[in-house]
């Protein structure tokens, strides 16, 4: 296998006041690599969202140890920032809504690299906006009201993948989508793995019909544990408990 | 309760967002309305329960038990509503009323169109919730102590509190999870075929809409482009739209063969 | 900087486009316009007065008429409409900066002295603006400068508690939580990002705080704390003719009126603005350049 760029060990985390507080994350391990795509599976309450928010630093852990290319987060939380991106699970969330498209895909490049051009910012924006099937020309002037929910988060994908991540999470980019617009987001990340082939993809998901077609491996979480990590194939072919042949039984038509 | 609706025209802002519409659900049938985002199926939906804006403009003719729905007063509406016909809405959590607790909730519907000693009234929501299979601890709580299938549950029990004879679900299953999703259309599909009601369930997705009906309309820009029993629209979609959506489902499904590539 | 322009050029289009925006548009160039002229000329001298001729019906020498001791009515209008801009332009100036730098602080801290915060403002705000107004003549004397603190002061208040749950809305959203991952700010997070999701509400409020500080100006310098006495300003003029009324009437109904339609002009001003300098409300800013 490729190289670990985020390991992550023993990590718990605690929601809640002091004396009510409710653990979330009971001692999760997770390598990510590079290259790959880590699918995180479960249901709403598993986990899994708060799993990838610590292990990026998006929240801090209450226990256990992260790395980013060997160098725990903490120590370096500027680079994983820099070398990072989100997309979220409402596409319009993510966009200003009073922000052109073109600016919000370019403000990462602009506070990355305050030295490019106009011009050079302006050529990678197209760059990403032609790697999510939005034509440029049109797209790079409008606003996000002005967008469909399945185009606005191709937008947002592009924002994230501009300035090169190594590290993309994507965070139920999915389940607020149409059916139907689901497969074009499907075929962004793949067009996107295919140009950035160093980059991992960290997706989180409760649909195991919707990562089988992009994800490498799958890591299933049930209530802040992680019941099973495989290749995409062990754990659809060859689960390992019951948890997860139920998530298998909810995605089969 | 059968419904019947006749060249439906909605405009909103002199924009029609719905056209030349005509849908049958038939008594103790579950009928689907498929369609993506922008197609209008809200709208239908919001139309038959007298919900929509002020601004819209309604034609043609809804009957809903052989009364009509469209240009009838809001009290004859809301006797309607309350007694005929319940809803089941997307967002549970926007759904419920956050300073009402579950007790109050599912009683409400009761209380409001129906004469009954408030012991009464207890019993019966004590019954729906363990139909819907919510324990008698959730009796108390507000809807933010429940989780989204918790919150939906208590949605479907409070539109089936008062027997009504037909549903309207507008994509009650979107906003969760998958495992839920599927235990939700299920619970709606044995509820509704248990009291012998029939069910409009509107969604946007055909893994869903199998499971929850045997006949289905495809809506695309607010016309109606097919119809026909859910499985052969399943197995040969004629139009483009219904295609896509149907072609949407099986990749995103598990049971797709691994050479269907995206 | 061409793009501003264009905006500007955009949104000014779009509220002529309302009657609403075409009366606000009107009276407030009127009121830069006569404030400009009155820096040079006015029908009379502020200090020519004519004992023959006190209280005086409009005339086609004095087209509003004469005060109590002679002098012409409309200069002295004329020369008050530069004061009540000072004062108006100042009071948003004041408010803006002080309501801005609370809501910035109230957005930013964590959640308990966010809503601490709360509570202190709502404190504040129930402090009449007259009050203030009195406490700060004490030292500092009857002026302009006085209205403007206490104005912007509680209307600062004001508007930080109003934009607060707009401002918030923004800085919890994703595209805040994105902006921050990428390295911007915080500052610059307030100003790209979170004001500019507050701007319809800001305006409207500015706005109204505008207006309002013309009617504090007329309440605050009949009390004797508002402008000194000698300054020409619409509240001068209703103070000195006010104690008239029922002998003359008329003598009160032209400040009265100047500063009711300005007043009316900037709440629509403000309203107008809003629809039109939104890109989710105007279509016509949403198009490509």
């Amino acid at each position: 296998m490729s190289d670990i760029v985020l390991r992550g060990r023993g990590i718990d985390k605690y929601f809640g006041p002091k004396k009510r507080r409710r653990q979330v994350l009971f001692s999760v391990d997770v390598d990510v690599h590079a290259g790959e795509c880590l699918a995180v599976i479960g249901g709403s309450g598993s986990g899994k969202t708060t799993l990838t928010r610590v292990l990026l630093g998006l929240e801090s852990a209450d226990g256990g140890d992260i790395a980013y290319q060997g160098v725990g987060i903490a120590d370096d939380a500027q680079r994983l920032r820099r070398q990072s991106g989100l997309v979220f699970q409402d596409p319009f969330g993510s966009l200003d809504p009073r922000w052109r498209i073109e600016r919000s895909i370019a403000e990462p490049l602009r506070l990355h690299h305050p030295d490019w051009s106009h011009e050079r910012v302006s050529d990678r924006v197209a760059e990403v906006l032609r790697m999510v099937e939005l034509d440029p020309q049109g797209f790079r002037s409008h606003f996000p009201m002005d967008l469909s929910g399945g185009q606005a988060q191709r937008a947002a994908i592009a924002r994230a993948i501009a300035d090169r991540p190594r590290i993309l999470l994507a965070d139920e980019p999915m389940s607020a989508i149409d059916v139907a617009a689901r497969i074009r987001i499907l075929d962004s990340f793949q067009r996107i793995r295919q140009a950035e082939p160093d980059m991992a993809l960290i997706m989180v998901s409760h649909d195991l019909g919707v990562v089988r077609h992009i994800a490498d491996r799958i890591m299933v979480l049930h209530d802040g544990r992680v019941e099973e990590t495989g290749t995409t194939a062990e754990v659809l072919d060859a689960p390992r408990c019951d948890y997860t042949r139920e998530l298998i039984r909810a995605a089969s038509l | 309760m059968s419904a019947t609706i006749r060249d439906l025209n909605i405009s909103i802002g002199g924009r029609t967002i719905v056209g030349d519409v005509d849908m049958d659900i038939a008594d103790g049938e579950r009928v689907g309305l498929i369609g993506s985002s922008g197609s209008g199926k809200s709208m239908i939906a919001k139309a038959m329960m007298g919900l929509l804006p002020a601004t819209a403009r309604v034609g043609g003719s809804i009957e809903m038990g052989g009364r009509q729905v469209v240009d009838a007063s809001d009290i004859d509406i809301a006797d309607l509503r309350g007694r005929y016909v319940g809803m089941v809405f997307q967002n549970p959590a926007a759904a419920l009323n956050p300073v009402m607790t579950v007790a109050q909730q599912v009683g409400l519907p009761l209380y409001l169109h129906y004469d009954l000693t408030s012991a009464e009234r207890t019993e019966r929501v004590g019954a729906m919730l363990a139909k819907v299979g919510l324990d008698e601890d959730v009796l108390p709580k507000y809807p933010h102590e429940l989780s989204g299938g918790q919150q939906q549950r208590v949605g479907i029990a409070t539109a089936l509190v008062t027997s009504p004879h037909l549903i309207i679900a507008d994509e009650p299953t979107t906003a969760l999870d998958s495992i839920t999703q599927r235990r939700i259309v299920d619970l709606l599909t044995s509820l509704v075929d248990g009291a012998g009601a029939s069910m409009l369930f509107i969604t946007h997705d055909f893994a869903v809409l199998h499971r929850a009906t045997t006949r289905c309309y495809v809506l695309e820009h607010g016309g109606i482009v097919e119809s026909g029993a859910t499985a052969d629209v399943l197995s040969s979609p004629q139009t483009g739209q219904a295609r896509r959506l149907v072609e949407a489902a099986r990749k995103l499904s598990l049971a797709a063969k691994e050479t269907d590539h995206v | 900087m061409n793009g501003r322009i264009r905006t500007l050029r955009i949104v000014a289009r779009s509220m002529w486009r309302r009657a609403s925006g075409r009366y606000a548009l009107v009276v407030m160039g009127l009121w830069l316009l006569v404030s400009a002229v009155s820096l040079v000329w006015t029908p009379y001298s502020l200090l020519a007065t004519d004992g023959f001729d006190t209280w005086g019906s409009p005339s086609s020498s004095h087209l509003l008429g004469t005060d109590g001791v002679g002098a012409d009515v409309l200069s002295w209008l004329m020369a008050g409409s530069r004061t009540n801009l000072v004062i108006a332009v100042l009071t948003v100036v004041v408010a803006a900066a002080f309501g801005l730098l609370l809501v910035a602080a109230m957005v930013s801290c964590n959640s308990a002295f966010s809503s601490a915060s709360v509570v202190v403002v709502d404190a504040l705000i129930s402090i009449p603006t007259v009050l203030v107004a009195l406490i700060l003549s004490v030292p500092f004397g009857a002026s302009a400068a006085v209205i403007v603190a206490a104005c912007g002061f509680a209307y600062g208040l004001n508007l930080a508690r109003i934009l607060r749950p707009s401002a918030l809305l923004a800085a919890r959203s994703a595209y805040v939580e994105s902006a921050i991952w990428s390295g911007a700010s915080p500052i610059r997070v307030f100003f790209t990002h979170i004001m500019p999701n507050t701007l319809p509400v800001l305006s409207v409020q500015l706005s109204m705080s505008a207006g309002t500080s013309l009617l504090a100006e007329a309440g605050l310098t009949y009390l004797g704390v508002g402008v000194g006495s000698g300054v020409p300003s619409w509240g001068h003029s209703l103070t000195t003719s006010v104690r008239f009324i029922s002998i003359y009437p008329l003598a009160v109904v032209w400040p009265g009126l100047v500063v009711t339609l300005v007043v009316i002009a900037l709440n629509l001003f403000g309203d107008t603005l809003r629809d039109a300098i939104d890109p989710l409300t105007n279509p016509a800013l949403r198009e490509a350049a």
